[in-house]
């Protein structure tokens, strides 16, 4: 087929598959996105319950087994048993005790949760289903100073960073398209002042801003109550770049012949600017959407790392490095799976910087096609 | 040009203003007095006089006026209620924090663009060469003679070499983009603390830009190169970010600059190459670059804050986050205030280079 006979979204698409980085990267994002929105499902413990028996467990990735004296057998851990660190005082390991035997199984009753805070469950995708003080445990990823499962706790706090992301981008764009749309679709003196109100906004010193407001927040709020004001904070300093883009749009195709013909016809501004402009400025705000999911991944982590995000019981990855951070001798020397959460980041802000620069790629048409 | 420079400070006026509104409405946010933080410290007699002198248990408006008027009659922006001194030496002072962050800002600034304009410049040269350097040309460069002589020039080493190095930067300029700068300074903890068995003890040797023993040494070569020894960890974790950044925006503006006209027409005229990149190329891409010089002082900031609370460094971005901490309203507010006049200054510094490098704009 060629690319004449196709609509503008098949050719974005057809040239988005075509970065196969991105498109990767794209799918990891789903993934992630449907894994942590199940977080409490799949994680085998609440995140918050203690081990008060199992204080920084190492990953336990490598102590599946799927072999037994008799050959091929269901995957089973051992009981773990702590021994005293050979030369550190006060540093512990563990060993496998191999008289005890834990099968992995699917879908087991553990610890109760209420998912997404509605229905009260016991069920876990996976995990041995022994009470929390047996020695048969199965930390995927480890535990921390306290005994709480980081696998878990890497989930749930994803969950947290995902939807803090997805509101402080919503929020901000609806200021920013409301804005942006009112300053360039209308011009004159509004434009004028809107302007001057992003560059106000831009000309403030954004880190230093966000820590003073965060640090204003009042300590004893409760969780939630925090957790809002946070992304409230974020979307204040964040939409006016997003205005600026969607006014450059906006000014750009209001003089559009259709844009013209509507108004010649009499529709009215609202119509206009719902039928006829914003329609044609999705792909932009999509880009500059999944542009800027990363910059408020980055910040919510940052800071909750300097201890003005998010507080406990709440989790989020910041605030999990923020505790690696506290005692870091001990815990980089002998607890290294501690950092697996900024891997987690990493990984997250990776992916979305391809997608966005791939979707980029796609959506501009003066890009010629290395292909 | 000094009219223009005249009338922007004078336009930074209203920002101030409207700044120090904004700092002053943050802190008033804060639940309780200022000053009932501070009660075990202060004596009864210095909380009366501090309450008199700032009107703190006057109306809001009075306050702020108090505290603008300290500014604009005294210079006095308040006082330090954690060490009991003005705000300017409790802010500046202490170990010399301004001269610290200056120059530490300076050297990072520096070692970023020295190292992202030629790597952005070379990504830039090999994409406007118009060859794939695809994971393929890299194969096809190693494989037999006999194989790979197809296609319009053989491939040879040499661009074997160069796929891979333009692969290097690639994946440097996108994980540098990936990495907050928090996680980079965690990693090189990890590097510091695990592998090279550094600061074992309550993380001596890491914290700091000094050694303990040569903390108020006068400066000798050992000095120095303990010195350096503090100092790369700073500028990885505040340049990797820049640097990543700096490489994109390099390449995609000689890139752009590469396609006009004039570029042709330099190398129809029979100009080397070199001249043709450096002269032309370059020199013109250079204007959109300097004119986000005001854009790096946030990103430098905020990868100075984040050194600065993992290794303890004695800077301004130091003391702001330690206010922050022990709800020291003064120093906030002034801190603010200054970090926004930093950012004033960043764009018009930027705007000032761009007249010089650049003789087509000008400011009437």
């Amino acid at each position: 087929m060629s690319d004449a006979t196709l609509s503008l979204k098949k050719l974005i698409w057809r040239r988005f598959k075509r970065r196969k980085l991105g498109f990767l990267s794209a799918l990891l994002i789903l993934k992630l996105t449907l894994i942590f929105l199940c977080a409490d499902f799949i994680a085998p413990y609440d995140h918050d319950v203690q081990h008060r028996r199992a204080p920084y467990v190492p990953p336990m990735w490598d102590r599946i087994h799927v072999w037994d004296e008799n050959g091929p057998s269901w995957p089973f851990v051992y009981g773990l048993r702590r021994v005293p660190h050979p030369e550190h005082i006060g540093v512990f390991r563990y060993e496998e005790d191999v008289s005890q035997r834990f099968p992995l199984q699917l879908f087991v009753k553990g610890e109760p949760y209420a998912w997404w805070g509605l229905w009260e469950m016991d069920l876990h995708l996976f995990g041995t289903g022994t009470a929390a003080n047996s020695p048969g445990q199965f930390f995927l990823l480890g535990t921390n100073q306290s005994g709480q499962d980081l696998f878990s706790q890497i989930l749930v706090g994803g969950r947290t960073s995902l939807v803090l992301s997805a509101i402080v981008i919503l929020s901000s764009f609806l200021l920013g398209v409301a804005l942006g749309g009112i300053s360039g679709y209308w011009g004159g003196w509004v434009d004028t002042a809107l302007q001057r109100l992003v560059e106000v906004t831009m000309g403030l010193p954004r880190l230093a801003l966000l820590l003073a407001l965060s640090a204003a927040i009042p300590s004893k709020a409760p969780p939630m109550a925090r957790f809002w004001a946070i992304a409230g904070v974020l979307a204040l300093v964040s939409w006016a770049p997003l205005a600026r883009v969607v006014r450059g749009q906006f000014l750009a195709l209001r003089e559009e012949d259709y844009v013209q013909a509507a108004k010649a016809i009499g529709a009215s501004s609202a119509r206009i600017i719902a039928r006829h402009i914003l329609p044609n400025t999705t792909s932009y705000l999509v880009v500059a959407a999944t542009l800027a999911v990363p910059g408020v991944l980055i910040l919510e982590s940052v800071l909750s790392f300097l201890g003005f995000g998010l507080n406990v019981p709440l989790v989020s990855w910041g605030l999990l490095l923020k505790q690696v951070y506290e005692s870091f001798v001990t815990n980089l020397s002998f607890y290294p799976w501690l950092l697996l959460p900024g891997a987690f980041l990493f990984l997250t802000v990776l992916a979305f910087n391809l997608v966005g620069d791939a979707l980029r790629d796609a959506v501009d048409p003066f890009t010629v096609d290395a292909t | 040009m000094l009219l223009f420079v005249l009338r922007r400070l004078l336009y930074m006026i209203p920002m101030l203003f409207l700044l120090s509104l904004l700092s002053f409405a943050v802190m008033q946010l804060q639940p309780g007095d200022f000053l009932s933080k501070f009660a075990l410290q202060l004596s009864q007699e210095t909380m009366a006089q501090l309450r008199e002198r700032y009107g703190l248990d006057e109306a809001v408006w009075v306050q702020y006026w108090k505290w603008i008027w300290g500014i604009v009659s005294r210079g006095d922006f308040g006082m330090s209620f954690e060490t009991q001194q003005p705000v300017l030496a409790h802010l500046f002072l202490n170990g010399d924090r301004l001269g610290w962050t200056l120059l530490l800002t300076g050297i990072v600034f520096l070692f970023s663009w020295m190292l992202a304009l030629p790597l952005g410049i070379y990504m830039a040269t090999m994409a406007h060469s118009g060859r794939l350097w695809s994971w393929k040309s890299i194969v096809s460069a190693f494989k037999a003679p006999a194989a790979r002589a197809q296609g319009p020039r053989p491939a040879r080493w040499a661009d074997g070499l160069r796929a891979i190095g333009v692969w290097l930067i690639n994946a440097l300029a996108m994980v540098g983009l990936s990495l907050p700068n928090f996680l980079t300074a965690l990693l090189i903890l990890w590097l510091l603390v695990a592998v090279f068995q550094v600061g074992q003890n309550f993380g001596l040797g890491i914290s700091g830009l000094f050694d303990v023993e040569y903390r108020s040494a006068p400066w000798s070569f050992g000095k120095f190169l303990n010195f350096l020894w503090h100092l790369w960890p700073v500028v990885l974790v505040v340049g990797l970010g820049n640097i990543a950044q700096l490489i994109r925006y390099t390449r995609a503006n000689v890139l752009d600059v590469l396609g006009e006209p004039y570029i042709q027409t330099a190398r129809a005229k029979g100009l080397q190459e070199r001249a043709v990149i450096y002269k032309h190329a370059v020199r013109n891409a250079l204007n959109p670059l300097v004119s986000l010089l005001g854009f790096w002082i946030p990103l430098l900031f905020e990868g100075l804050l984040v050194a600065a609370f993992v290794f303890q460094l004695p800077v301004v971005e130091f003391a702001y986050w330690r206010a922050l901490a022990t709800e020291d309203q003064y120093v906030v507010m002034s801190g603010l205030l200054f970090f926004g006049l930093v950012l004033l200054l960043g764009n018009l510094l930027s705007d000032v280079c761009l007249a010089l490098v650049n003789p087509r704009i000008r400011y009437e």
